[in-house]
């Protein structure tokens, strides 16, 4: 019987059509046993390859299709992994091939399998034929030569093309010449006719041409999909052993990733002590330190768990996971596990995690259980930037370059780059392409009514004309195929011995930084164990404010701050959060009034309850009301109670979940997480309705039956698609009190912070800035003779905005210019030209926005200065006598126009606002301020205008759009249905300032404005930015 | 003083003018004229014409005059085009370019105040700023860390401005000079020390000062010659007669002028008051009169004259009277190379393509072209050019080696391929089917998908035919020789 054992899936990034699982499932169909992977250069596609064969019940072969010879006389060397070995080896040369190249520009020789063809199989087919080296006869005597006389097969394809059949005499003649066997194959590129379109549509991209220029270089017909075994049979029918070949080479290839080899690393422990006895150690220390007293409760946990760690043989993993924590602490480095890990005590007690699970009551088993079996997940929280990156190369130095990688992102196409890519290729003009592109997906919430031709309308495009219809056929088969492949932005993997004889590594775009070809979820399939170093941008800015307040004496200590902090609960209660962890969103802030926090358990609350899950599954009303004591707390069942007390009888956090399995249904912890799973997202039915069974009669067992189990379940089921892990939800309260403390009490050192460590968060530097102001902190500009490369706190308690503000300042430059303020003062703008050298663009930005004030006068007579001071710095070698002087001939910039060049040339302004300079007209017209409306009575018609700052349609709001407008005195919320949005759709989105009119209301002191009429605000300042989630 | 032309959107049943009817109104008014634009212009597209309106006060008055006479005339032609007049050539540019106004006049001695209203990007569409903005030194700022580039005030995409443009007017956005005045009122030295040259241009400029005189051009010379006949002629052998003597004299005045025709224009008068145009592009530049001759005779023969009337011949339609016009080119240098083998003359080989053309019809000679698609129908022609080979040498060409071919079989494809019955072929042997599809995006029919069959016939005839997987239909391809 054929088998096909050259397939090529849209992982090898533009030259294939079809996802692995597609071509799975098509070969399921068409009754093959197995079936061969070989995208190009790697083995990108593998995991997901062999995921969908084991589970449709086929044997998936793992290959790869190398790019041989020089870029001008290229030809492709199909490798066939055989055994173990075969694939170690396939692993290293692809790692080798890459790790000398530039990123996609790999090629190999033959002499890159020296010592290294064990177990390969090599292909040689009519792409061969273009090999120049010492002609086809020589080519395949050196493949002999290098994979042996077994090792080497001939390839024949018949794609009905009137050239292939010399190419395959030719090659039939080798093989007889030298001995070879022939083997068929379809050289797959898609998994059915009717992706030919879209494999000439990605030939094209990849290509660079539209359909009309490609010519040639697109597919002659569409051959090239995955045939029936009884076509193909046929196809061969005068060359039988070509077919037999592939069965009898099917039957040799016997390595799936199923036996990967895969080895976590061991940490070199001291002489004496086993992996376990040294956690054991580590272990009890660090419990000593951090319970005191170190109580039994907490004891018996420690001991629980690391029994269960020592039986599970993951010893090694925390050791590791520690180490590198350890190196944090010692490098004062800021560093926090987050997720799951929060749920056990020896993470507590090894300073992994920094949230007490004994006395916070949490879950174990949601982190580790005997029934699992698999890796647990620990992640750790590092401050971004580069101190996250100096924990990544030391992990690269622990561990080796070829032992640890960072795993892969796969970039796919989605909306927009489809949009774009596929109108380029179908020749649409610019303008439509560009309409195109901004239609598909403007927002996550995708309205049901949403079609192409509704859409196309909206855009002002005809709906009718064939090549739109075409454009949206296509723009839907290309969603999710595989662009390139990025860097995960912290999942590290590390290994036992090579990397590189698991998968294989690729150099990053970032230099020094070296990632695998799979993805995390590929890794993890794979049990490749993972930790993830993630960045987190307030991690970094806590660090740094605690550096400011801290200098020149200790002033806080972010482990030992007072809890309870009635001044952080307070604001947390007015909603006073921008550039607070986690609840400065829209949606957070207007729940925090009504939610009133009063204890660090309504922040993991309020932490948890405002995301996707909660919002859609009914929780926040109900637990509000509650709260509130407008509804009372009812449990389904009185065991529930203990589980749900904490949350007032409403599911929250996944932990309770799995309590309440425990409680109710008599589960262990792993077998409660296990329904957590069997009833999440990857649902299936099979493994739900088992599991339901045994709920059920654990339930019984315990006299629940009838409804009361009914609701249980039905509770269950519904609530393990939504709920949130306490323990996540903890640690990142953790950092919502710590960062909200340092707001409160010290907010010019937190917003100098946030200003130094941008982007991150919700809000633009000009709106902390505006924020901050609004709290009375004073800002002074930039200035080239004080700022440091960072926003600092001066003795005056005055926030001096550091020099990484300025838009387009080289980092070096701004260190340049740090240095030459501590040599000497500058004198003049030449003096900073020269000694720091500031380029002349550069130069222009700082005196646009004022930073040469001190030495340059006004903002225009710097920038005239500005133009020629290199010049003159040239001439006069910085002497004074030559430097320029005295006012220009330009007039000064108004307010308006400094407003304007510092939102241009910083993003910021510590000026006002540009909505207070055209307030005097808003208010001749009715327009209220933002800060006016939380004292109108609610139901009554306000008008109020601001930039905007955020635009969301979130997926959850059932087409709702909600914009923040900013004012000189705060935020205006505005609420707007779907109807007004699609009446006044292109003015909401394109404008940036707007005057929107409607009814206001006030929901426990949450403020909006439903909308029902929006403005365009012209002229009414700079383009401030907005932060549009899409 | 100088009066600007420019043209215009048409209104009122007016067509906007082009660049050559502009010259045309401007000549009619002085013989000083210039074309001003072409490639400097790089702000708004168009150019136009200048003309020396010094002395003209005398024939039409004074500068307002001059201008409404203009208008006058491009009304009377039905052509748009916006006139203003000024002291300075630049001046009279600018007021044209960029005044709505059909006509502006500048007040002598007042070019700078006629301007200082423009925005500062009118600049950018003075001939000689343009491409001394090329020159301006462009900082770039490597891309940092911390690297976001600061939002221009224009964008280079949208305007077309090239980066020097867009950096000069960024500059002068951010200093807030947006007109010509407020550039009038800056230091020319403190300008030229910040752009340089350039500096002291855009001054001069915004003052209503030109740098160069007015170059007037050459009134562009024309190639025709025209017989008027005294009695009517009719068929092509009197006809050459005449062309002989008319290709004669245009010859000695291309040699004059030392150029060579590229292409020649043929009209004919016919008595029955029909006129009749032809014109024939040559492959190379030629002025040999015997060699116009035929190639216009040949063509002649080839498109049969085609009056209004309906009379196909100049065999039953009398000629009145015979006019060749020639576009010319620079005329050609050959130099030839003593180890070189002497090729056809462009001359000789377009006397034979037309010969061939004339009798085999013009679109069935030239060279096959080779089309970059996998649709083996598709065949391509193009015009036949001799190229010289070099380096042949027994079975290499150029280095690489030419595979022997044993046999080499021609297949002699129809132009449409014709439906053909398979039922009736007697088949002996087949080869196939080789399938090819494509140009599955196209709407208009360019799609195709066929599977195509090379047989061998019982009478021994070897054809290829094809089958139309879209329709199932069975067509002949062709035929091997």
């Amino acid at each position: 019987m054929f088998i096909e054992l050259h397939m090529s899936s849209a992982f090898s990034f533009l030259r294939g059509a079809s996802m692995p699982d597609t071509l799975i499932t098509r070969a399921a169909d068409l009754g093959y046993p197995a079936v061969a992977l070989l995208d190009a250069d790697g083995v990108y596609g593998a995991p997901q390859f062999y995921r969908a064969a084991k589970k449709a019940g086929l044997k998936a072969i793992v290959g790869a299709e190398l790019s041989m010879g020089s870029v001008d006389r290229a030809w492709v060397l199909p490798v066939l992994a055989a055994s173990a070995e075969g694939y170690r080896n396939l692993c290293r040369t692809i790692t080798h091939g890459k790790l000398r190249s530039a990123k996609g520009e790999a090629r190999y020789t033959l002499r890159d399998f020296d010592g290294r063809a064990g177990g390969l199989i090599a292909l040689a087919g009519a792409s061969a034929l273009n090999a120049e080296q010492h002609g086809v006869g020589g080519l395949i005597d050196q493949l002999v030569g290098v994979f042996g006389r077994h090792g080497v097969y001939i390839e024949l394809q018949r794609h009905l093309g009137r050239d292939e059949e010399s190419d395959n005499r030719a090659l039939l003649d080798l093989a007889a010449a030298f001995r070879v066997p022939v083997m068929a194959s379809n050289g797959v590129r898609f998994a059915t006719p009717a992706d030919r379109p879209l494999f000439d549509v990605l030939t094209c991209i990849h290509h660079g041409v539209t359909l009309e220029q490609a010519g040639r270089r697109l597919a002659t017909n569409a051959e090239r999909y995955l045939k029936p075994p009884e076509v193909m049979t046929r196809l061969f029918s005068d060359l039988p052993q070509a077919l037999m070949g592939t069965e009898a080479l099917a039957e040799r290839l016997d390595f799936t990733l199923a036996n990967l080899g895969y080895r976590f690393p061991e940490y070199p422990v001291p002489a004496g002590e086993t992996q376990i006895s040294f956690l054991r150690r580590l272990a009890q220390v660090g419990a000593r330190d951090r319970y005191r007293p170190y109580h039994d409760k907490a004891r018996a946990q420690i001991d629980r768990e690391l029994h269960l760690i020592e039986k599970l043989e993951l010893a090694g993993y925390f050791l590791i996971v520690w180490d590198i924590v350890n190196f944090c602490r010692q490098n004062r480095i800021l560093t926090q596990g987050r997720g799951s890990a929060a749920n056990s005590a020896v993470c507590y007690a090894l300073g992994i995690t920094a949230v007490d699970p004994v006395g916070m009551e949490l879950l174990f088993e949601r982190f580790l259980s005997e029934e699992r079996g698999e890796w647990p997940d620990i992640d750790l929280d590092l401050p971004s930037g580069d101190r996250r990156e100096r924990v990544i190369q030391y992990v690269y130095e622990r561990y080796g370059r070829m032992g640890a990688a960072m795993t892969a992102n796969v970039i796919t196409y989605r909306g927009r780059s489809a949009a774009r890519e596929v109108g380029k290729v179908l020749r649409l003009d610019e303008n439509e392409i560009d309409r195109l592109a901004r239609m598909m997906h403007q927002f996550e919430w995708v309205d049901p009514a949403d079609s192409l031709t509704r859409n196309l309308t909206e855009a002002g495009l005809d709906p009718t004309d064939a090549r739109f219809l075409q454009f949206g056929e296509l723009w839907k088969q290309m969603q999710d195929l595989p662009r390139h492949l990025g860097q995960h932005s912290g999942g590290m993997v590390m290994c036992q011995g090579r990397l590189d004889d698991v998968v294989p590594l690729e150099p990053a775009s970032m230099p020094g930084r070296v990632v695998v070809q799979w993805d995390k979820d590929d890794c993890a399939d794979l049990g490749i164990v993972k930790v993830d170093l993630l960045g987190l941008g307030m991690m970094a800015a806590l660090e740094d404010a605690l550096t400011i307040i801290n200098t020149p004496d200790p002033v806080v200590d972010l482990a030992h701050l007072p809890p309870g902090d009635p001044a952080v609960y307070a604001m947390l209660q007015r909603a006073d959060t921008i550039g607070v962890f986690q609840v400065e969103s829209r949606a957070q802030m207007a729940t925090l009034p009504r939610m009133k926090p009063e204890h660090f358990y309504d922040i993991v609350v309020e932490v948890a309850i405002i995301r996707p899950g909660p919002i859609v599954g009914n929780m926040v009303h109900p637990y509000l009301r509650r709260r509130r004591g407008e509804e009372p707390v009812t449990y389904d069942h009185p065991l529930l109670e203990p589980v749900l007390k904490r949350t007032l009888g409403v599911p929250l956090f996944q932990e309770q979940l799995l309590r309440m399995a425990m409680v109710v249904g008599g589960f262990s912890g792993g077998e409660a997480e296990e329904l957590r799973r069997a009833m999440g997202f990857k649902r299936s039915v099979k493994r739900m309705e088992a599991i339901e069974t045994r709920l059920r009669a654990g339930m019984a067992r315990n006299g629940i039956t009838d409804e009361a189990a009914d609701r249980i379940v039905k509770s269950i089921s519904s609530f393990a698609l939504y709920g949130f892990p306490e323990s996540h939800a903890a640690s990142f309260a953790l950092i919502v009190y710590a960062s909200a403390y340092l707001k409160a009490h010290f907010p010019a050192a937190f917003y100098a912070a946030l200003l130094n460590n941008q982007p991150m968060g919700f809000y633009h530097p000009a709106t902390l800035v505006k924020d901050a102001q609004r709290r009375g902190v004073r800002f002074a500009s930039v200035d080239v003779t004080i700022s440091g490369w960072e926003s600092t706190v001066q003795p005056d308690g005055a926030v001096r905005l550091g020099l990484c503000c300025v838009r387009g300042l080289r980092h070096e430059t701004g260190e340049r210019i740090v240095a030459g303020q501590r040599k000497s003062p500058y004198r003049s703008i030449d003096d900073v030209a020269t000694r720091a050298s500031v380029s002349r663009e550069e130069l222009r930005v700082l005196a646009e926005i004022g930073a040469l004030a001190a030495i340059g006068g006004d903002r225009r007579t710097a920038l005239w200065q500005a133009e020629r001071a290199k010049d003159i710095a040239l001439i006069s070698d910085g002497a004074p006598d030559l430097q320029v002087r005295g006012r220009s001939p330009l007039q000064q910039m108004s307010l308006l126009e400094r407003v304007a060049a510092d939102y241009a040339g910083t993003g910021l302004t510590i000026g006002p606002h540009p909505m207070a300079l055209a307030r005097a007209s808003l208010a001749t017209r009715g327009v209220l301020r933002a800060g006016d409306l939380k004292r109108i009575r609610p139901g009554r018609r306000v008008r109020v205008a601001g930039a905007v700052i955020t635009r969301q349609r979130p997926g959850t709001a059932k087409g709702f759009v909600f914009l923040s407008l900013e004012d000189e005195t705060g935020i205006a919320n505005a609420i707007i249905t779907p109807q007004v949005f699609g009446e006044y759709k292109r003015t909401i989105v394109d404008s940036p300032y707007l005057i929107v009119e409607g009814i206001l209301q006030n929901q426990d002191g949450a403020v909006s404005v439903k909308v029902d009429r929006v403005d365009v605000l012209p002229h009414a300042g700079p383009e401030v930015e907005s932060h549009d989630f899409h | 003083m100088k009066c600007a032309l420019v043209s215009s959107d048409g209104v009122n049943g007016t067509v906007a003018a082009t660049i050559d009817a502009l010259e045309d109104i401007a000549r009619l008014c002085s013989p000083r004229v210039e074309r001003y634009g072409d490639a400097g212009i790089i702000a708004g597209g168009d150019s136009g014409v200048i003309f020396d309106a010094d002395g003209l006060a005398r024939m039409f008055g004074t500068a307002d005059h001059i201008a409404h006479e203009v208008q006058r005339i491009a009304a009377e032609r039905r052509l748009a085009l916006r006139v203003a007049v000024a002291g300075a050539t630049t001046t009279a540019w600018l007021l044209a370019k960029h005044r709505l106004a059909p006509v502006t006049v500048a007040r002598p001695g007042h070019d700078a105040d006629a301007v200082a209203d423009l925005p500062v990007e009118a600049l950018l569409t003075v001939r000689d700023l343009a491409p001394m903005a090329e020159d301006v030194r462009h900082q770039r700022v490597a891309r940092g860390k911390n690297f976001r580039a600061a939002p221009s005030p224009l964008r280079e995409h949208n305007t077309g401005y090239t980066k020097a443009h867009v950096q000069i007017l960024t500059t002068l956005s951010r200093w807030g000079i947006r007109t010509l005045g407020a550039v009038a009122a800056l230091p020319r030295a403190e300008l030229r020390a910040r752009f340089g040259d350039i500096g002291t241009r855009m001054h001069e400029v915004a003052l209503g000062q030109d740098r160069e005189p007015m170059v007037p051009g050459e009134t562009p010379r024309r190639f025709v010659e025209r017989l008027a006949l005294e009695w009517p002629i009719s068929g092509l052998e009197p006809l050459s007669f005449v062309l002989a003597r008319l290709c004669e004299s245009l010859s000695k005045q291309l040699e004059q002028a030392d150029r060579g025709a590229v292409s020649i224009t043929t009209r004919l008068a016919l008595v029955s008051k029909a006129g009749f145009e032809r014109t024939l592009h040559l492959p190379a530049a030629m002025r040999e009169p015997k060699v116009l001759r035929t190639l216009i005779l040949l063509d002649l023969e080839s498109h049969p004259v085609q009056s209004g009337n309906g009379d196909t011949s100049i065999e039953s339609s009398g000629i009145d009277a015979v006019e060749l016009e020639v576009e010319v080119s620079p005329g050609r240098i050959v130099q030839g190379a003593l180890f070189v083998r002497t090729l056809p003359t462009p001359e000789s080989l377009a006397t034979l393509v037309a010969r061939l053309g004339a009798l085999m019809g013009e679109t069935k000679v030239g060279a096959p072209q080779i089309k970059d698609t996998s649709d083996e129908r598709e065949i391509g022609q193009e015009r036949f050019v001799v190229r010289e080979v070099r380096g042949v040498r027994g079975g290499r060409e150029g280095g690489s080696e030419v595979p022997e071919v044993r046999e080499i079989r021609i297949l002699r494809r129809l132009r449409r391929p014709s439906a053909i019955r398979m039922a009736s072929l007697e088949i002996v042997a087949k080869a196939g089917p080789w399938r090819s599809s494509g140009r599955w995006w196209r709407r208009d029919g360019a799609a195709w998908d066929r599977d195509a069959w090379d047989l061998e016939l019982k009478d021994g005839r070897l054809i290829r035919v094809s089958r139309n997987r879209l329709t199932n239909n069975w067509e002949l391809d062709g035929t091997f020789d």
